[in-house]
């Protein structure tokens, strides 16, 4: 026997000395933890390839005196060393640059251009202009799978019964997880009469953020290189990413992404309150409770006024709303799913999300993928009752193109009472589930398109039909099927069939 | 790693050569590391780029009061792992990453998706803490000074929260066949 698993052993029969009896069954649970392990898939090239990099910037840091990064400034904390006249002529270059990163993207051969709902704009430009978007589902969302994964809605899910399977008389652990029970689901549609009037729709693409390679020459020129360095005025330079940190208590890192057109700031964890719990009861004690967590009103309002605080422009954003898909629903759904064989202890989120959904042109725009409403986000922590972090703060200009769109309503109801465009039966179905579907809306779906080493945000015109059940004992199935409209997507991706159907455990809803 | 100290020394004294040594010995490590929490080779591989280029930024900072330079790098590939889940998974509360629902867009591979799905079945039933001691214990092999240090508990604590999740799965090794044998079965339907 290894010595690892040896001292793993001593380990257990310190704690209880009558585990010492069950050393087979104990020592086949850990080799089956160790024989669990994942592959890693640890590449000898990539670890060489990076070391190189880094004996570079090795090199470089220890003669520029460590004290600034220009394409990757991870940690501006040492802003506070410079002099408080550098600090200022740098926010003074970055201010201007800031600016153009929200205004001076505008497609060179727009033809019109129109005022989003925010500050942001959106340039109409020649139809098809993003290319063939036939391939997008395939790449989108940075998987080489299927992407479309809230639409994908798998005729077949396999739900956890409330009864195990346990012979008459047997005990029944009551953690005791039962095989899954594969159903088949029909969708019928039970909604009104619909009616798709265009047959071309407007398919957006984000402006990210811009070359600022004019502004960034000169302030390398004049004032970041201290001196110590010169920066050659003749190449081009361009600012990726900067980052400041707030030294107060709760203060914040704040990161600007120049390529991507976003602002986000996290937690200073330095000047966040830390637990100094060491040891199980410490960490009990501390643990949150119900009471704890602040109301839905209450959570909008810490956001809000945090909204109001840092001046943070709502006009492309929707009401907020909390998000509901945080760790205590998890763990109600897990209870639900295995219902009177596995309880699972109620746990308190640390953090919940407040989301400001993105709109364009009035619609409110969702997710591929996670299938949600995707927006300006804001985490509040619970336990402080604080704003932690902000993600999602982009820019809003947008370059918008008229795509061929389906407008026959039966073929689109077609595809979705066969359970949408990745459906299939699983043979080895024991139960076929009648479910509704309601009447569709038009919303716009976020998809990622990867081009030349870097992705394009589109947002694509998709018919979402709303799913729902009669039946009370389902309790995991897809609340949606959503259909891209665009031709060239629907077209490439009915039919495929099949594919692989793991169980779902969540019962969380695809679009709220 | 024999005179870790001295090596650490001489790095922050602008020694090449001795970085090149650290990095060489803990590369694979955090590799590893990083990867049985995101299960996506690319994304590993950038984020191990970060903790490697953080620790270099940093590494004047060190000292031997943090704890050994072990479990500093890896509070460094923790943090980067949170931070990562959290500006990429904007909607979900990243307090534990295995809580995620398994999204799409997390895999790059389909047989990485089918691995971390039966992975995560069966750790799914320890406690965030457990089952992170246990992932740290078993599959990156660190003592339980590194994972104390990590994660901030002390190592007693850390030894008995790991002891007690390995003894509670043994009450259930009915429980831990039969899910053995329905992660299988899923596997045989699958191909």
């Amino acid at each position: 026997m290894p010595n690892e698993i040896k001292e793993i052993l001593q380990d257990l029969y310190l704690i209880d000395g009558d585990l010492k009896k069950h050393e087979k069954e104990l020592l086949k649970i850990i080799n089956e933890l160790l024989a669990k392990r994942p592959n890693a898939k640890f590449d000898a090239k990539f670890a060489s390839e990076l070391k190189e990099k880094l004996l570079l910037e090795f090199e470089k840091d220890k003669s520029e005196h460590k004290n600034i990064l220009l394409t990757n400034i991870f940690s501006m904390k040492k802003i506070v060393f410079f002099s408080g006249a550098v600090a200022f002529l740098i926010l003074l270059a970055l201010v201007p640059m800031i600016n153009n990163f929200y205004h001076q993207q505008k497609p060179g051969n727009a033809t019109i251009v129109s005022k989003n709902s925010g500050h942001g704009e959106i340039a109409k430009i020649a139809d098809n202009a993003f290319g063939s978007l036939a391939s997008l589902s395939n790449v989108s969302g940075g998987s080489k799978t299927d992407s479309l994964t809230a639409n994908a809605a798998p005729k077949t899910t396999s739900v956890a019964p409330s009864i195990g399977l346990v012979a008459p008389g047997a005990a029944v652990s009551s953690k005791m997880m039962p095989p899954y029970e594969m159903i088949n689901y029909k969708y019928v549609y039970k909604g009104e009469d619909f009616k798709l009037d265009s047959d071309k729709m407007e398919v957006f693409k984000r402006i990210k953020g811009g070359n600022n390679s004019d502004g960034m020459a000169n302030l390398l020129s004049s004032n970041i290189g201290l001196g110590l360095i010169n920066f050659n005025n003749q190449n081009q330079y361009a600012l990726q990413n900067v980052s400041f940190a707030q030294n107060q208590p709760y203060g914040y890192y704040f990161n600007i992404n120049m390529d991507e057109g976003s602002i986000s700031l996290y937690q200073n964890w330095n000047y966040w309150p830390q637990s100094k719990c060491q040891d199980q009861a410490c960490f009990d004690a501390e643990k949150l409770t119900k009471a704890d967590v602040p109301s839905d009103e209450q959570l909008i309002s810490i956001s809000n006024d945090f909204v109001k605080k840092y001046g943070i422009t709502l006009d492309s954003y929707d009401a907020p709303e909390v998000v509901k898909t945080s760790n205590i629903m998890y763990a109600g759904a897990m209870v639900k799913s295995a219902v009177a064989i596995a309880p699972v202890d109620e746990f308190i989120p640390e953090y919940v999300n407040v989301i400001y959904p993105l709109k364009i042109k009035d619609k409110v725009i969702y997710e591929n993928g996670a299938g949600a409403k995707t927006g300006l986000s804001i985490t509040i922590s619970v336990r402080e009752k604080k704003v932690s972090s902000v993600y999602n703060l982009n820019t809003q200009n947008y370059q918008s193109s008229d795509y061929a769109t389906e407008n026959d309503f039966s073929k689109l109801k077609n595809i979705a009472e066969k359970g949408g465009l990745y459906s299939w039966d699983n043979p080895s179905a024991t139960k076929t589930v009648e479910l509704e579907l309601g009447t569709p809306s038009v919303v716009y779906m976020r998809y990622w398109q990867y081009l030349n080493n870097s992705s394009e945000e589109l947002l694509i015109p998709t018919l979402v039909f709303p799913v729902s059940s009669t039946d009370s004992s389902i309790n995991s199935y897809q609340t949606t099927i959503a259909l891209p409209l665009v031709r060239d997507i629907l077209d490439s991706q009915t039919n495929v069939g099949g594919g692989v159907i793991t169980p779902m455990m969540t019962t969380e809803k695809a679009v709220r | 790693m024999e005179n870790e100290e001295k090596i650490i020394a001489k790095c922050q004294a602008g020694d090449k050569e001795a970085f090149s040594v650290l990095y060489d010995f803990y590369i694979a490590k955090i590799y590893n590391f990083v990867f049985y929490k995101v299960f996506s080779k690319t994304e590993a591989e950038d984020l191990v780029s970060q903790v490697f280029l953080k620790a270099l930024k940093n590494i004047n900072k060190f000292t031997t009061k943090e704890g050994n330079f072990s479990a500093w790098l890896y509070r460094i590939a923790r943090n980067t792992v949170i931070d990562y889940y959290r500006s990429n998974h904007d909607n979900y509360d990243i307090e534990d990453f295995w809580d995620l629902p398994a999204d799409d867009n997390m895999f790059n591979e389909l047989n990485v998706k089918l691995e971390f799905g039966r992975v995560k079945d069966l750790l799914q039933k320890f406690k965030p803490v457990q089952r992170e001691i246990i992932i740290m214990r078993l599959w990156d092999e660190l003592s339980y000074a590194e994972i104390a240090k990590v994660l901030n508990l002390s190592e007693t604590n850390c030894r008995m929260i790991f002891s007690r999740a390995i003894s509670d799965l043994r009450g259930d090794a009915a429980q831990w066949l039969l899910l053995l044998i329905i992660s299988k079965q899923i596997i045989c339907l699958m191909k």
